[in-house]
């Protein structure tokens, strides 16, 4: 019974280096899956500047016709449209605050393709914290649009809180009519 | 009966060797057929925007002739639109679609990693957001065959066949279509040239003559759009 | 067993750390796969992002619009004044970020134009983005509806046959004229011939006397005892010679002037053939079809058939084609006892008296001369010099002095040589039947004048007049131009006028020969003559203005059958964008009626030493866009007058060139239409454009209005000119009253200047739009009375407004100028001026607006360069062959 210590060494071995395999692998992977995050985020905030920079054309064009309340009705209709594409604030821009939340809205819709939509988690499997994506930094200046959009992403294996980032997309949108 | 036992020890190594060995390849196969995998799913989201993109750059030139990776466009193009895009969706879905359908198949090919794809399936939805304004919603499907899919069954991770699907959607370009919308919504509700009550008179009042020209428009309208 | 313990060791020493060494083994091709495929999605996912990266960045750029061309016209281009390859590239370069460390942008990222709103395909595609909606509801629910108004303006073709048998009239009139002046002709020469048998008569006479005063003179001589004729009567015998030398000469004229007799005779006798085949062709005893017509159109009136305009309309035609038919028939029922007199009574008895007349002087005169009478048809037929006549002379001479050796023989006494010699050269039984002929015709043209009634010509004259009167009034009142909007712009002019012009002129000719047409004065002969020559000029006046009228006519209904044959054949598609284009042209352009406000201002500033006062224009009004009129960068009026009265002030107006003003005051819609750098020629063009529209607009209403059915009566042979002047009359009211800002039913049935109900109306709409109302009242009122009415030709009156047109709504300037824009003028040149219009307003609000810079489709070049994590793959060869540009329209 000499070399007992010996005895299943290679499955320890096994035992030890293949979740380190495994997690470097992974560790790979997860880079794919790190960029198609943030793809898909980047990718829903040029179409929300986008989005959002033609909303001031309309409401420059039809500001001060005759029934303005009477279309102002229409345009603010959520339901009458598709969900989240539209706003309800048709002067979201004018007004300073608020804005976040437009953007906001308008984001997850291109996000989620519909803000109502169930599929919301799909975020978690990118490592994005879905719930804690902060536009806050959001303004419209001079006619420019700038879509700041603050948010974490983890690796997935998150250690310690040591594989957070912490990221800010910023985009800037030149708005119609103003 | 030592010789027994050295020999019995020294199967045990090789048997033990054996198996981690098996294991750790079987584990690295499936982590290669994972890496397979979700690459092909980033892949499918990519292209989802990118035709997303395309279809909604492009979207005035419903035009099935026009190759939706275009990105030089003759004039040609841009002086036959499509009547009503953004009132009445000028029956562009199909168009897109087929449009689209054109290219999946090339373009998941280029840049596949499966071993076989089959049924690429891509279907368009224009949705209408606002007055004048829409966005084009891509969704897409395909069959995919990995290199050690099996594994991936084996681990219950999904199907030797995976069916995998993306979808994205993005703003339509269409200036001069929105800007016409806006300006016929004003022209309707917000001109002094037709003050609302004369459009409720007009549209709810009674009498003949009202009818005959709701009924004249509609009769038009068919026509243009093809329907009768 | 140290072999085996060594076997072992090295057995446990090979597994101590092996999977390590497998493991390290797997990671390098592991993660180099890995590796790789996280490179190839980061290259696709940059591809994907500066695609979005540039049409993001893009429409951010084309956010820098021409904001004059978006609020004023609705179209889109980049703005000219705002550098949108540097906006281009400060939002390209600041969203690049946002892709994360996968790309990096250039300095040459940059952006050209590719084509401009001056190309006109790409113009006509935003004219009809914008307007596909806002104008498709527009011009259905504000105007009318096209397709109808085609339908029925369509079913107006069959007027056409009405025109063409009318036409025929006028070969009728001429050929009955030519008659006429044959027969002046042949009355004149006859007139002349009794002359030349008068003279040969005195000459006779005078031959007779000399004759017998040489016998009295041979009688006193003494020396006639011992005669010796020949050497004493010397003298006598030159004076003998001289006569007779006179005698041949007139001899020579007769036999000339018998000649001349012929052939008009055989002339006459031609055109009476002539006019016989024309006449025959044409005068039908009339069986009641005017009448039935008649009650067809009056049946027509009362019906109610709400729905079914078309078939109305083409039931009016057809009445008025058979209407048409049997006018004609009754102006020569009318006509043709005037022309039996002529047939019967004039060229019978001619005939008849002419050859009597002729075998008397065969048998009488020439034969008494001394002339062979088998020689007569030498001499009618020409070769009568051919044929010396001396030797005849010779002989008569002969048979003189053998008379008079005989006198101076004294074998006869002086009264039985005078009678001898009178026997001898008498001519008295032809002269006398030569005579009756003029007397014939005398009697012939009697009767023709008392069926031509007293005041035949009297009526028709003042009729013409009345009529002419009318138009010319319309005219002379300046209202077919807004003389405020006077603008001569620096353009190059597109607009051809050619048509209007020869319509004019064609009228001043008809205007002319109305104006001369007096009532024939003299005697009865001349009257007659005068009568006909009268009509005649009047009718070829007329028929050239005919001419015009249908040439005109014809090109609007080819037009129109174009069009409507597109519609009708369910290919309303292809017309549509045209009519997108002419109803956004109508509905965003100021025109003469909806732009100017009521208040003008003067404004007086010292200019060259003098005070030029400039008038200011308000303008009032929104196009179609939204934008104000008031804003528009219009033309400072300057007060240009065009000088001329009536037609010659159109057609100067039509000719009016360019200038150095800058815009259009207001009259923009009529640049569409015309094409021409003058505003006020602009106008006037579109005026007759509408003028032209409305003649075949209102042909139903001339054929069925009963006053004009009984003024039509009451002038006979005239009828036809008497229809032809209210369809050009009629229209002219409704051009006027639409260039002005009034209304009328698309298609009418109300005539407005015959004195019924319709001229009530008319002055009462004219009233609403117009200052001159009481010049206009006066002049139709005074003029509508002196038009002559047969009252048994009339149409009965029907005073309820006929049901049949009620869903025709009234329409006005704006809807006619769109008729005639999308049915007259292509949508090519309609955007080819409409892009200079343009370019005059942009250049007026900002001089350095370039049509060529205003650019719609752009294309983006950014620069890119794709970060690569390791660069072992091309992966821009592999894959994707990377072409930056981008092509975007507005």
């Amino acid at each position: 019974m000499h070399n007992k210590k010996e005895d299943g060494i290679l499955t320890l071995e096994a035992a030890l280096l293949m979740p380190l395999f495994c997690m470097l692998m992974l560790f790979f992977y997860n880079f794919l899956v790190f960029f198609a995050g943030s793809q898909m985020i980047t990718h829903a905030a040029f179409q929300t500047a986008h989005s959002l920079s033609l909303d001031s054309y309309a409401e420059q064009t039809l500001k001060g016709a005759t029934n303005e309340a009477f279309i102002s009705v229409i345009r603010s209709g959520e339901g009458f449209f598709t969900d989240g594409f539209s706003t309800t604030n048709n002067k979201w821009y004018s007004n300073g605050s608020g804005i976040d939340n437009v953007v906001k809205e308008r984001f997850e819709a291109y996000l989620f393709s519909g803000k109502s939509r169930s599929d919301r988690n799909a975020l978690e499997l990118y490592g994005v914290d879905g719930a804690n994506i902060d536009f806050s930094g959001s303004k419209v200046e001079n006619g420019v649009l700038t879509i700041e959009i603050k948010y974490k992403q983890s690796f997935m294996f998150n250690v310690f809180d040591l594989m957070i980032f912490d990221r800010t997309i910023t985009v800037k949108a030149k708005m119609w009519g103003i | 009966m030592k010789r027994e036992i050295i020999k019995a020890e020294s199967g045990e190594v090789m048997l033990e060797a054996a198996l981690v060995l098996v294991f750790v390849i079987l584990m690295s196969i499936a982590l290669l057929a994972l890496c397979f995998f979700i690459y092909q799913q980033v892949m499918l989201n990519s292209i989802a925007c990118e035709i997303a993109t395309r279809v909604a750059e492009n979207y005035k030139i419903s035009r099935s002739d026009l190759d939706i990776n275009a990105r030089e466009i003759g004039k040609e193009y841009y002086t036959k639109l499509n009547k009503f895009r953004l009132l009445f969706n000028g029956n562009s879905e199909d168009i897109h679609s087929s449009r689209a359908s054109a290219y999946l198949p090339d373009r998941i090919y280029a840049t596949s990693l499966g071993l076989d794809d089959s049924e690429p399936n891509v279907k368009v939805t224009i949705n209408h957001d606002n007055i004048g304004r829409a966005h084009a919603h891509v969704e897409i499907s395909v069959k995919s065959k990995f290199l050690f899919g099996a594994f991936l069954e084996f681990y219950s991770f999904s199907d030797e066949t995976a069916v995998l699907s993306a979808s994205a959607d993005a703003n339509v370009f269409d200036i001069t279509g929105y800007a016409g919308n806006v300006k016929f919504s004003r022209f309707l509700f917000g001109n002094s040239v037709f003050a609302p009550a004369e459009v409720a008179a007009e549209i709810y009042g009674e009498g003949k003559e009202t009818a005959d020209h709701l009924s004249g428009i509609v009769d038009i309208a068919k026509k243009w759009m093809g329907i009768s | 067993m140290k072999e085996i313990k060594g076997r072992k060791k090295k057995l446990e020493k090979f597994a101590r750390g092996s999977i390590s060494i497998f493991l390290c083994l797997l990671l390098m091709p592991f993660s180099t796969i890995a590796l790789g495929i996280i490179e190839l999605h980061r290259y696709q996912t940059a591809m994907e992002l500066a695609d979005e990266l540039t049409e993001l960045a893009a429409l951010s750029a084309m956010a820098g619009y021409d904001e004059y061309l978006e609020k004023r016209f609705g179209l889109f281009a980049a703005s000219q004044s705002k550098d949108i390859n540097e906006s281009f590239k400060e939002y390209f370069n600041a969203n690049a970020a946002a892709s994360g460390a996968l790309i990096t942008v250039g300095d040459g990222t940059r952006v050209t134009g590719k084509y401009s709103l001056n190309d006109n395909e790409l113009l006509r595609q935003q004219i009809v983005d914008f307007g596909e909606a806002t104008v498709g509801v527009d011009v259905l629910l504000e105007d009318v509806n096209i397709e109808e108004i085609l339908k029925k303006l369509e079913s107006l073709k069959s007027f056409k046959n009405v025109f063409d048998k009318l036409k025929k009239v006028k070969d009728a009139v001429k050929g009955v004229k030519e008659l006429v002046e044959a027969t002046e002709t042949l009355v004149q020469k006859i007139d002349k011939l009794i002359s030349y048998i008068e003279g040969l008569v005195d000459k006779g006479n005078e031959l007779v006397n000399k004759a017998s005063d040489l016998v009295e003179k041979v009688k006193k001589d003494t020396r006639l005892k011992n005669f010796d004729f020949e050497a004493k009567f010397e003298d006598s015998y030159e004076a003998i010679e001289e006569i007779v030398e006179d005698y041949k000469k007139d001899v020579a004229n007769l036999a000339k002037e018998a000649k001349s007799l012929f052939d008009d005779i055989k002339k006459t006798d031609e055109k009476i053939n002539d006019v016989e085949s024309a006449l025959s062709a044409i005068t039908k005893k009339p069986d009641g079809k005017y009448e039935k017509a008649k009650s067809a159109i009056a049946a027509l009136k009362t019906k109610e058939q709400a729905k079914e305009g078309d078939k109305d309309i083409q039931a009016i035609s057809d009445a008025a084609n058979d209407a048409g038919s049997e006018l004609i028939a009754q102006i020569f029922d009318e006509f043709s006892d005037i022309f039996e007199s002529l047939k019967s009574d004039l060229i019978s008895s001619i005939r008849s008296n002419v050859s009597n007349a002729l075998s008397e002087i065969k048998d009488n005169v020439i034969k008494e001369l001394g002339l062979d009478s088998s020689r007569i048809p030498a001499i009618i037929d020409g070769d009568y010099f051919t044929t010396p006549v001396s030797e005849d002379v010779w002989k008569d001479m002969e048979a003189i002095l053998k008379v008079l050796v005989e006198i101076s023989k004294g074998e006869k006494t002086e009264e039985e040589l005078k009678e001898e010699l009178k026997k001898k050269f008498t001519i008295n039984i032809s002269y006398d039947t030569i005579k009756t002929i003029k007397g014939t015709i005398n009697n012939a043209i009697n009767k023709a004048n008392e069926a031509l009634k007293e005041d035949i010509l009297k009526k028709i004259s003042e009729t013409f007049t009345s009529i002419i009167n009318i138009i010319n009034g319309l005219f002379d009142l300046d209202l077919f131009y807004d003389g405020d909007l006077n603008a001569r712009v620096n353009i190059m002019s597109s607009g051809n006028a050619s048509a209007q012009q020869k319509f004019l002129t064609a009228y001043d000719k008809m205007n002319t020969s109305i104006s001369n047409l007096t009532n024939p004065s003299g005697n009865i002969w001349q009257k007659i003559k005068n009568f006909f020559t009268s009509i005649w000029t009047l009718l070829e006046a007329v028929g050239d203005m005919a001419t015009a009228v249908f040439n005109i006519v014809g090109e609007k209904f080819t037009a129109i059958g174009q069009k409507a044959g597109l519609v009708f054949s369910g290919n309303f598609k292809e017309i549509y964008e045209d009519l997108i284009i002419a109803g956004y042209m109508t509905h965003d352009l100021p025109n003469r009626t909806n732009a100017k406000g009521q208040q003008v201002t003067y404004k007086f500033e010292e200019k060259d030493g003098g005070i030029v006062s400039t008038k200011t224009v308000t303008y009032k009004g929104l196009a179609l866009t939204g934008y104000k009129y008031a804003d528009l960068p219009l033309c400072e009026k300057t007060g240009t007058v065009i000088a001329g009265t009536g037609t010659s002030n159109i057609k100067n107006a039509l000719s009016s060139g360019g200038g150095s003003d800058k815009m259009f005051c207001g009259a923009e819609l009529e640049y569409i239409v015309a094409g021409t750098a003058s505003e006020i020629a602009n106008q006037t063009f579109t005026f007759m454009d509408i003028y032209f529209l409305r003649l075949i607009c209102d042909l139903p209403a001339v054929f069925t209005d009963g006053n004009i059915a009984a003024i039509a009566g009451a002038s006979t042979i005239a009828a036809w000119a008497v229809y032809l002047l209210f369809i050009i009359a009629e229209p002219l009211a409704d051009a006027v009253l639409l260039a002005n800002g009034g209304e009328v039913p698309i298609i009418r049935t109300e005539a407005y200047l015959s004195g019924g109900a319709g001229t009530t109306k008319f002055i009462q709409k004219m009233s609403n739009v117009v200052t001159q109302n009481a010049q206009i009242k006066t002049l139709i009122n005074e003029n509508v009375g002196k038009m002559a009415k047969d009252e048994k030709n009339a149409l009965p009156t029907v005073t309820e407004k006929p049901s049949i047109w009620q869903n025709m709504l009234d329409v006005g300037y704006d809807t006619i100028v769109l008729i005639d824009l999308l049915l007259f003028v292509k949508a090519d040149d309609m955007l080819m001026r409409f892009s200079k219009l343009i370019e005059l307003e942009s250049q007026a609000k900002d001089s350095n607006f370039d049509m060529n810079k205003t650019y719609c489709v752009l294309e983006f070049e950014p620069e890119i360069t794709f970060n690569s994590m390791i660069d072992i793959f091309n992966l821009d060869d592999l894959l994707f062959n990377m072409k930056p540009k981008r092509t975007f329209a507005y």
